[in-house]
């Protein structure tokens, strides 16, 4: 998968698995997820995202420390994914 | 609301109120007014109980195994955890034997009440209550599970209508209600977590401002695949042991179980010698705005809980001998309820959490640890918090680490928090020495039926709705009169492979509220809520900037968020417990929508969420009057709202409520079937007078068909109107309950025959809101034909008849 399809890929899977009010094209792949500077997602959207990237990529995010790194941005994201994909 | 009374006889009989208060007075900086002797101030004594937990079942083995801090967590034996994090729970092990065929087929839950009602009866057996207020979580969720499943797989299994009947969570209580011959009214309190304490809180202020004589309160939950998973998904839940207020604890594990108080005016408690083994004197109520699952740190909520409970029993601080906490276990409960206790009582008053033995029951909870308080008080032993390695040193808690421990204990504080940042406190005393002196004498002949009383009233001073018809009660009520139908679009559902009709309600009604933050990962039922309750709440602002201060919420809901709740399980059985999705499962809760709508306004106090059937509007229009005459709050924005999944439809049709359509049309209804409709009403109430004034009819519970008609007529005649009524909100369709209601109101009223407003013939059956939508329309056609004076009259499907009159305000 090209990078730019795996964080278009990402992206999808936000929109759709968060019930984000925003289209994937307004997410840029540098914007905080969480707080109100950025996308503004909650404790309980990073908990679906680690289900989502293990339902949708196969990867999966062990414990608090990783997934700190993980869910930062679409690209810590992006960049979590292929260091971790089976 | 409350009347004056002279206690001085009161004093002599009982002797001493505060046996033993002066060590708390030694504490105390600020001389106070002990709760008997403020002036009018009715006492609310326990005259029994009954209980069931993992601890064991009865009084007598729950006693032992608290002294004993007997650890009661084991493995899940119901269902497959292999994809869970956790693996175990509290489970209720010991359940009474049936004592019919009948009972025999019930559900988990339902033994689980009858057991804990039993225990209750025989420990006052002239208790007759008036009233009854049950807390619960999930009510029958293992059947509304066994239902799904059975639908995906197609298989076609027999009782599939048994299935649908015992999912409702008015189902136990009314079990248990017909085992023991009570018909009281039921209300249902589906608080989240908070649930059996806000039902013996509201219980008990029910009686203090002499709205009722006696109430039976308490909570029950059975465990469930579904809310396991739940927790498990959102992590909450610990792989090891529960350890609350350790530094390293993990999380909680959920128990289950039942528990039920005997409340009662302490004056005609001691008037016919019942048993007094405890007194309520005190509950709080707040609500978190912070957060869907999560408190806000500071411990504002439990912290405000706590205060106002205390307020409310004019007690400080240091009068209490002993917490009963929340104490979850899970990180953020206990960092929150934690400070929240270290602000108020310091590390003066000794505090466990009895979960570390049993898990968390949810909605037994709170039920089940004022039993726990009872015992307590009643034994002279604070009850351990096992598992307790090393305290967390955020707070300076005395905390009573696991072994129980001999001491008075007068005073007692219990706490129960949950999901939708709903907290609530409840305060118990010793029932005084004197008073127990009553114990064991002949029961006197006063003991028999309930008191007649008067009509609760309240004034309407805004109103709003969301229907397929309209998008405000002005448009609905309109396009009804001008006898028009709502357009019907097809649901087809995967399980059964039928299609059915449905009256849905535009999106863009409310679109505009999907946008909002809070409201993102809402379902329907919260969007629909909150569209009609602005609309009420707005009406009324502009002639009121001030009122938010003391509003309250009540949420009524039959089926609640079934979208999510379909959604969430349907994950669980297709994909297993890993793929189950943390951020449905807060939003399945009932308290959801209510919880969403409190944050929108602003509210800090009271708010609740009513579950029943077809009249549960009509309930949640009474428990917001009751809020009003017992002083809780000054206004109340009620709603009710329904939205609608395929599961429902199928789950109707086992039931026989709705058809399947025909040949692709349906043009003939009402009168063959009518469509399930979504939708919401709101009604805001308050002190002051405003634009309508409602008058409530006590409902009757019903258990049979036959029995429901004439329980609409008992309640019909209770409410005989002041004056001509000019038009009544039936709530006649073509289901069995429409037609009842229909018959009843031609014996009742036959000359109102050709002035009937029949909403469901418009737009549908509109399941939990259709009662309060009548009630709605009612207002808004007295509105707009400037007529006096309409009544509402609605009949459940196995619950409950209820009627409401209405009459316009003098402007």
């Amino acid at each position: 998968m090209a990078n730019e399809n795996l964080r278009d890929a990402i992206k999808t899977m936000m929109v759709e698995s968060l019930m984000l009010k925003v289209t994937k094209e307004e997410i840029r792949d540098d914007m905080p997820l969480f707080g109100p500077e950025g996308l503004g997602l909650d404790s309980i959207d990073a908990l679906e995202l680690v289900v989502g990237l293990e339902k949708h990529f196969g990867v999966k995010v062990p414990n608090s420390d990783a997934a700190k790194q993980a869910l930062a941005t679409v690209n810590s994201l992006h960049d979590y994914v292929v260091a971790n994909r089976p | 609301m409350i009347k004056n009374r002279n206690k001085t006889s009161l004093h002599a009989a009982i002797g001493c109120h505060r046996a033993g208060g002066a060590d708390r007075l030694r504490h105390s900086s600020v001389p106070r007014i002990p709760t008997s002797a403020r002036p009018g101030v009715r006492r609310v004594a326990v005259t029994a109980m009954g209980i069931i937990s993992p601890l064991g079942h009865g009084l007598a083995a729950t006693d032992a195994a608290l002294r004993g801090g007997r650890d009661c967590v084991s493995e899940v034996t119901s269902f497959d955890t292999t994809k869970c994090r956790s693996k175990t729970a509290g489970q209720v092990t010991s359940l009474p034997e049936p004592t019919s065929k009948k009972e025999a087929r019930l559900h988990r839950a339902s033994h689980m009440m009858i057991g804990a009602m039993r225990e209750m009866r025989g420990g006052d057996p002239a208790f007759v209550p008036d009233a009854m207020v049950i807390g619960t979580t999930s009510g029958g969720m293992s059947f509304g599970e066994e239902f799904y499943r059975a639908q995906v797989n197609g298989k076609r299994i027999r009782g599939r209508a048994a299935l649908v009947a015992n999912y409702p969570p008015q189902k136990a209580p009314l079990d248990s209600m017909e085992a023991v011959g009570f018909r009281a009214p039921l209300q249902i309190i589906a608080n989240a977590c908070a649930s059996g304490t806000n039902a013996i809180g509201h219980a008990f202020h029910l009686i203090r401002a002499g709205l009722k004589g006696r109430v039976l309160c308490g909570g029950y939950d059975a465990i469930s695949e579904m809310v396991y998973v739940g927790f498990d998904s959102l992590q909450a839940s610990t792989t090891e042991k529960v350890r609350p207020f350790d530094k390293a604890r993990t999380g909680l594990v959920l128990g289950e179980g039942a528990a039920v108080l005997a409340l009662e005016d302490l004056e005609s408690a001691l008037e016919r010698g019942a048993p007094i083994l405890a007194e309520i004197t005190g509950y709080g109520i707040s609500t978190d705005n912070h957060h869907l699952t999560q408190p806000h740190p500071s411990g504002i909520g439990p912290e405000l809980a706590m205060q106002r409970a205390l307020d409310d029993a004019a007690l400080t601080d240091g009068e209490v001998d002993y917490i009963n906490a929340h104490g979850t276990a899970t990180a953020f409960n206990d960092a929150s309820e934690g400070a929240a206790i270290a602000k108020i009582f310091g590390a003066r008053v000794p505090v466990s959490s009895t979960k570390a033995m049993m898990g968390h029951s949810l909605g037994a909870a709170g039920a089940i640890e004022a039993v726990f308080s009872v015992l307590a008080i009643r034994g002279g032993f604070l009850p351990p918090n096992i598992n307790l390695n090393e305290r967390d040193p955020a707070w300076d808690l005395d905390i009573v680490a696991n072994t129980a421990r001999q001491c008075r204990v007068g005073c007692v504080v219990s706490n129960s928090f949950g999901f939708g940042g709903t907290n609530a406190s409840i305060v118990i005393e010793d029932g005084k020495t004197g008073v127990l002196a009553g114990h064991g004498r002949e029961v006197s002949g006063r003991s028999g039926q309930p008191v007649p009383r008067d009509p609760l009233r309240a004034n309407i001073v805004g109103i709003g709705c969301v229907t397929p018809l309209g998008k405000c009660a002005e448009e609905t009520t309109r396009r009804i009169r001008a006898g028009e139908r709502a357009a019907l679009a097809k649901v087809k559902s995967p399980g059964s492979g039928r299609i059915f009709s449905a009256a849905l309600v535009p999106p863009e009604f409310t679109a505009h509220l999907a946008r909002e933050p809070r409201l993102r990962r809402a379902s329907a039922i919260s969007l629909l809520g909150a569209a009609a309750g602005n609309e009420a709440v707005a009406a009324a602002l502009i002639s009121r900037p001030g009122m938010k201060a003391r509003l309250a919420v009540v949420f009524g809901v039959s089926s609640g968020g079934v979208q999510y709740t379909r959604r969430f399980y349907g994950q669980i059985a297709e994909q297993g417990a890993g793929a189950a999705s943390p951020l449905l499962f807060p939003e399945t809760v009932y308290n959801a929508p209510a919880s969403h709508l409190a944050a929108m306004l602003g509210v800090d106090g009271a708010t609740y969420t009513l579950v029943g059937d077809g009249t549960v509007g009509l309930q949640a229009l009474e428990f917001g009057a009751q809020l009003i005459a017992t002083g809780d709050a000054d206004d109340v924005l009620v709603v009710a709202a329904e939205e609608l999944d395929w599961i429902l439809f199928d789950a109707h049709r086992a039931w026989g409520l709705v058809l399947p359509r025909k040949n692709g049309t349906d043009d003939a209804w009402p009168r063959r079937g009518v469509p399930l409709a979504e939708g919401a009403a709101a009604i805001l109430l308050s002190r002051e007078p405003g634009i309508a004034r409602v008058c409530l009819g006590e409902g009757y519970t019903h258990f049979s068909k036959g029995d429901a008609a004439a329980m609409l007529g008992r309640v019909l005649a209770d409410i005989a109107p002041e004056g001509p009524l000019d038009f009544i909100v039936s709530a006649e369709d073509d289901t069995w309950a429409g037609a009842e209601c229909s018959r009843a109101l031609a014996r009742d009223f036959p000359k109102l025959r050709d002035r009937l407003l029949k909403p469901n013939c418009s737009m549908g059956e509109c399941l939990g809101a259709g009662a309060l939508l009548q009630a709605v329309l009612a207002v808004e056609e007295l509105r707009r034909t400037g007529t006096q004076r309409a009544l509402v009259a609605a009949l459940g499907w196995n619950q409950q008849a209820a009627v409401a009159m209405i009459e316009r305000g003098a402007q």
